[in-house]
């Protein structure tokens, strides 16, 4: 579970396939941190699958 | 079979949880709890809220190999290598993960008072080491997780 305390978040804009949208972007000031997705503008936008058996993970536009 | 979790509106944006019981032979605890669901974290793991709730004496805890950090920077990190997490599917069937169970407990005496508030808000983390056994399916728009 990340915070942030929102002095480096930075709006920016996202593509998942066709799909455009704006996040909001924290950007750490490390390069040992790695890039992380996070729920916010982008799990309420896709139905995402993890299947790991099948070494897939799956996001689908909601209507 | 289906797995029911539920997301808690009280965290922006709302939180994927599931409820499950731990069961910790050894030493003499078996108690439901909810889960974070965190693809993000690599095991599963109980962090200083629940650590503290439980009463569970760290001390008596093997050392993990290595420590987890997060808010609060590393913190020390043990393990109990024979736990058990049950989950009841929307059947009503029980299933019984065993898994490496690790214990977060920070030292809080060392810590601001704001990182202390903040750790005590975080629940315990279901881990990639559990969530792979299953196929994870995060629906915000249906407000269904399983």
């Amino acid at each position: 579970m990340i915070f942030s305390s929102g002095k480096n978040v930075h709006g920016v804009k996202m593509k998942i396939s066709k799909t455009v949208f704006n996040v909001s972007v924290a950007f750490a000031d490390s390069d040992e941190i790695p890039r992380l997705l996070g729920r916010a503008e982008v799990f309420k936008r896709f139905r995402v699958t993890f299947d790991e058996a099948n070494l897939q993970t799956i996001f689908e536009l909601c209507e | 079979m289906r797995i029911y979790g539920f997301f808690d509106e009280q965290f922006e944006p709302p939180a994927p949880f599931i409820k499950a019981t731990l069961e910790l032979e050894r030493l003499g605890f078996t108690f439901p709890t909810s889960f974070h669901i965190d693809t993000g974290a690599a095991v599963t793991a109980l962090l200083d809220r629940d650590v503290e709730l439980l009463g569970i004496k760290v001390d008596k805890l093997k050392k993990a190999e290595r420590s987890l950090g997060g808010i609060g920077g590393f913190a020390e990190t043990y393990v109990i290598n024979d736990a058990v997490i049950v989950f009841r599917s929307y059947e009503g069937r029980l299933c019984r993960e065993k898994l490496r169970l690790f214990v977060v407990k920070h030292d809080l005496s060392k810590l601001p008072k704001r990182t202390v508030n903040m750790l005590m808000l975080l629940p315990s983390l279901l881990g990639r080491d559990i969530i792979y056994r299953y196929k994870l399916v995060c629906d915000r728009s249906r407000n269904e997780i399983c």
